[in-house]
């Protein structure tokens, strides 16, 4: 995640760090740390402090688990790597061979020792974070739950585009949470994927047979047809409930 | 007019509003899963194809403007964010404009459309995705990534190579979604 975030940092901030200080550490530099703190000011304005500090805390436990993850296999490595160059060496240090070279020089395994708990404590928490706070409020019903507040508010204008976004954020979770994972287990139960690979090769092989080619094509696009609708209408199925629903939670004697 | 008349009145406009909304996000959420799990594999080239388009053509064909550019303007969106952060203002752009001319030709109020009105508007909205990619993979992006090195990741060359792949998808789109529009037109023809 960390390798991910870091390839697409935007040009401004690349110039800005240019007129910066310059540090770099393995592979984290001036234009890294500013990324890292400006999507820390992104989550702070708008998740608020609270959320920071939580999404922080879970992020940096399981950055603490990975870090001693990694320490645990480089060692590994080492130990098995100086058992299979020179043989079990108890009295001397082994690590020290992999830290320092005979000139004197640091090894890269030094680099990537620095390198690891600066990655997992600063750039893991902040795309961990980052993760989070969209799983929170794109995907579960927090948000729901904060419009149908906001239904009781006053102000027609205001009202409306509360229940709007319910409304969206209701069909949209229905379709995310429901109708796609139902549609693609009946698929696969159904053998779709299977069947349908069967059909275009079999389509492939009357390509120099146009009438039959044609008639292949016309099936395949048919029944990927009928699956469209299929999934249209089970997003669809309780669109005028949830309608009449909200439309009712307008209160009666509201003049506003 | 009594309370209860301009209370039923308003909660019937609220409806009308809310029913394109509710269609708006079910579309949207089909056009941004269906592109970012639903891929059929092309067994020939080794590829996938998906069908996020599809979505976006048909409720523009189906239900109007209105709907086909918000589903075009959030659904590939959301996809793009997932893999592709510097295309989005270029798909948001595309595919807004695909829905909002597909839902002008292909929708009437009355539902009289035929269907070589249907299909030919399809098929102007598969050449805008074509176009549109085009000018901006191979003119725009260029030009924008001198001052962002963010969306410096296209040129002309890579923009002619991609012509032949979004014509297929934008062409096996249109038919799909030909396809969807004939079903529903046809079932509630037959139903009226």
């Amino acid at each position: 995640m960390a390798y991910v975030l870091f390839d697409v940092i935007p040009g401004p901030i690349q110039r800005l760090a240019q007129n910066l200080p310059a540090f770099s550490i393995g592979r984290f530099g001036v234009s890294d740390l500013m990324t890292t703190l400006g999507i820390y000011l992104f989550i702070l304005i708008f998740f608020g402090l609270e959320f920071w500090i939580s999404a922080l805390t879970a992020a940096a436990q399981l950055a603490i688990i990975i870090f001693l993850s990694c320490i645990a296999v480089y060692s590994a490595f080492g130990i098995l790597t100086s058992i299979f160059r020179y043989g079990i060496d108890v009295s001397n240090v082994i690590f020290e061979r992999f830290i320092v070279l005979p000139g004197g020089e640091p090894t890269p395994f030094t680099a990537a020792t620095l390198e690891q708990p600066i990655f997992l404590a600063v750039v893991l928490p902040s795309a961990l974070a980052f993760l989070f706070a969209i799983e929170r409020f794109f995907v579960t019903f927090e948000m729901e739950k904060r419009l149908l507040v906001g239904l009781r508010r006053p102000g027609e204008s205001l009202r409306l585009v509360s229940m709007s976004f319910l409304i969206f954020v209701r069909c949209f979770n229905h379709v995310a949470h429901f109708v796609i994972p139902n549609v693609t287990q009946i698929l696969r139960e159904d053998g779709f994927y299977g069947e349908m690979s069967g059909r275009i090769r079999a389509a492939v092989k009357h390509i120099y047979l146009p009438e039959s080619f044609v008639l292949d094509i016309k099936l395949i696009l048919e029944r990927l047809a009928k699956v469209g609708c299929g999934v249209i209408m089970l997003s669809a199925e309780y669109i005028p409930m949830w309608l009449s629903q909200v439309v009712q939670l307008i209160p009666d004697g509201d003049e506003s | 007019m009594t309370k209860n008349s301009a209370q039923g009145s308003r909660r019937t406009r609220y409806y009308g509003v809310l029913f394109k909304v509710a269609l708006i996000g079910v579309f949207a959420a089909l056009a941004f899963l269906s592109t970012t799990f639903l891929r059929i594999p092309l067994p020939v080239s080794g590829g996938y194809f998906n069908v996020g388009d599809t979505f976006v053509m048909a409720s523009a064909a189906l239900f109007g403007p209105t709907v086909g550019f918000w589903v075009g303007l959030i659904g590939p969106t959301l996809s793009d964010a997932i893999g592709y952060p510097q295309f989005i203002p270029a798909t948001a752009i595309i595919k807004s404009f695909e829905g909002l001319i597909i839902g002008w030709i292909c929708y009437s109020n009355s539902g009289l459309v035929s269907p070589g009105r249907c299909l030919s508007g399809l098929g102007i909205g598969g050449t805008i995705i074509v176009a549109g990619y085009f000018l901006f993979e191979a003119y725009i992006y260029p030009v924008v990534g001198q001052f962002s090195p963010f969306f410096n990741v296209t040129n002309l060359g890579m923009a002619v190579e991609e012509i032949v792949p979004n014509f297929v998808q934008a062409g096996i789109s249109v038919l799909l979604a030909f396809g969807m529009w004939k079903l529903f037109k046809g079932r509630s023809r037959s139903t009226q």
